[in-house]
């Protein structure tokens, strides 16, 4: 009787066929239309949860380094305290342990932070962006990151790529750090490498090395290229305007299109490249709360020098080098 | 994931809800099971069926939300309210039965029949022990087999009752 009853209300299914499968672009589209919110809180319960599984494999490190410390100290107490004061003697075989910060280790664990990325060693010492022309002096300008700098300045969304955060931080040289980072994790134009580009770091402003071969036209920034899933091409211009001025946007002229974000004189700006060409296609300018255009591409600012390496023109070196977040420390001589 | 099982998402999610808002709760379904995608158990299916039904919950308690707002402003001037077609808006004696069930025991009984699960599924959509659905299902079977009969008294009273105008 049951088995009659289930086959009876098997008979009014109302849908009793296997539908055919929804295709998978409304989910991609929802996928990309992810509000920043939901990623940061993503990305935070990701962290919390990457923490707590770290956590207890760094406290068990600790107190295994810590017992093997103690007993090693124990174990040397036959050896002289003064034996290392003298340069002839053989060197004491005690080991001091190595002292273990159980949240720097969980920290160190989570891998790929935007901190470690901007100390790389191999991505913070190349020259100005692409915004320098050709024959532009590339020479190595070690950056020193200030930990305390490294923020989010905001997150925008790119068709077939989710929603991409952009990171910055000063430098102790005034230069410019900055990364994006897609909704994986991964930072663009290094672990996958999808598109063409300049890889994420730390850059030095133009203003630094650009000194009589560089238009000092006030933008430093770095290209990248990203491909979305549905092969969408995407170029990436992403950096700062050093600029007195406060910059509250900064738009592309040959395309019309305003910068995702614009925030502390930083902006990334996202441009579907023609054609194949990923090169230097933008054409930027800057303007200020007023409205006021205070930067173009190309065009030298004020109290800088307006030629260029054939010209021969000379660095008048009265723009400071732009430290953008802190302008206590950059941009006094700008006019 | 996607590949392997949006066709039965989505067939489990227009058995229950319009058409016109099915492939919309269906894309709901994959956006949260991809923000969750760690919880994910080995047996995928019937995680995105407790997603789906958790979303067609929500969905429900949205539209009664909104229906009586829509009461509420429209009271006095307009008197008819349109409600979403149901799936048990129907004329069989066996669907009216399983319409009067409550949701629960409505839901035990179509993951089986509709959906095809198995009990330790359709336990696993429910959020409960394969023991406890077996009770409920047989409970529910009973509860719609008395509904049926009720049903059938209430058939044969009206018919047995003479016409109002005779009783005149």
């Amino acid at each position: 009787m049951s088995d009659d009853l289930l086959e009876q209300l098997r008979r009014e299914n109302p849908v009793p066929e296997r539908m055919a499968a929804l295709p998978i672009e409304p989910v991609l589209a929802r996928l990309d239309d992810e509000p920043a919110t939901a990623c940061r809180s993503q990305d935070s319960r990701r962290s919390t949860r990457r923490l707590s599984r770290v956590l207890p494999v760094a406290l068990s490190v600790a107190v295994v380094l810590a017992v093997a410390g103690v007993a090693l100290t124990l174990g040397g107490h036959d050896h002289p305290a003064g034996s290392s004061t003298n340069p002839a003697a053989p060197p004491p075989k005690h080991v001091t342990p190595r002292r273990v910060n159980p949240a720097r280790i969980a920290r160190e664990n989570a891998h790929d932070t935007p901190l470690q990325l901007f100390e790389s060693p191999s991505l913070n010492s190349m020259g100005p962006g692409t915004s320098a022309g050709p024959g532009a002096p590339i020479k190595p300008y070690p950056e020193t990151v200030i930990p305390s700098t490294v923020r989010e300045l905001g997150t925008f969304s790119l068709a077939g790529v989710g929603t991409v955060q952009y990171w910055t931080a000063d430098t102790r040289q005034h230069g410019v750090c900055g990364g994006l980072r897609l909704p994986d994790g991964v930072w663009v134009q290094l672990q996958k490498n999808p598109g063409d580009g300049s890889m994420p770091g730390c850059w030095p402003t133009r203003a630094q090395t650009g000194q009589g071969a560089l238009i000092i036209d006030g933008f430093d920034y770095i290209t990248s290229g990203v491909i979305g899933r549905q092969g969408q091409r995407w170029m990436l211009a992403y950096g700062a305007v050093s600029v007195p001025e406060t910059v509250t946007r900064v738009r592309d002229t040959d395309s019309g299109i305003d910068a995702a974000i614009v925030s502390d004189n930083h902006f990334v700006i996202a441009l579907h490249p023609t054609g194949n060409d990923w090169g230097d296609i933008v054409h930027l300018e800057a303007f200020d709360t007023a409205g006021r255009r205070i930067a173009t591409q190309g065009k030298a600012l004020p109290g800088t020098p307006t030629g260029n390496a054939s010209a021969g023109m000379t660095s008048g070196g009265n723009l400071s080098p732009a430290r953008i977040a802190s302008r206590s420390l950059g941009n006094a001589g700008a006019t | 994931m996607y590949r392997a099982h949006c066709a039965t998402v989505r067939t489990f999610v227009h058995r229950r809800v319009h058409a016109a808002v099915a492939d919309d709760v269906v894309a709901d379904v994959f956006v949260i099971a991809w923000r969750r995608l760690e919880e994910a158990p080995g047996d995928e299916l019937p995680w995105l069926l407790a997603i789906a039904r958790g979303m067609l919950a929500n969905r429900r308690r949205g539209e009664a939300r909104h229906i009586a707002l829509r009461d509420r402003l429209a009271a006095g001037t307009v008197t008819a309210t349109q409600h979403e077609p149901e799936v048990f808006d129907r004329e069989s004696a066996l669907m009216r039965a399983l319409g009067s069930l409550n949701r629960l025991d409505q839901e035990v009984l179509l993951l089986v029949a509709w959906d095809g699960l198995d009990r330790t599924q359709a336990a696993s959509v429910l959020g409960i022990t394969t023991g406890l659905f077996s009770v409920r299902l047989h409970r529910a079977q009973r509860q719609i087999k008395r509904a049926l009969a009720a049903q059938q008294d209430t058939r044969e009273q009206s018919a047995g009752d003479p016409p109002a105008v005779e009783a005149l």
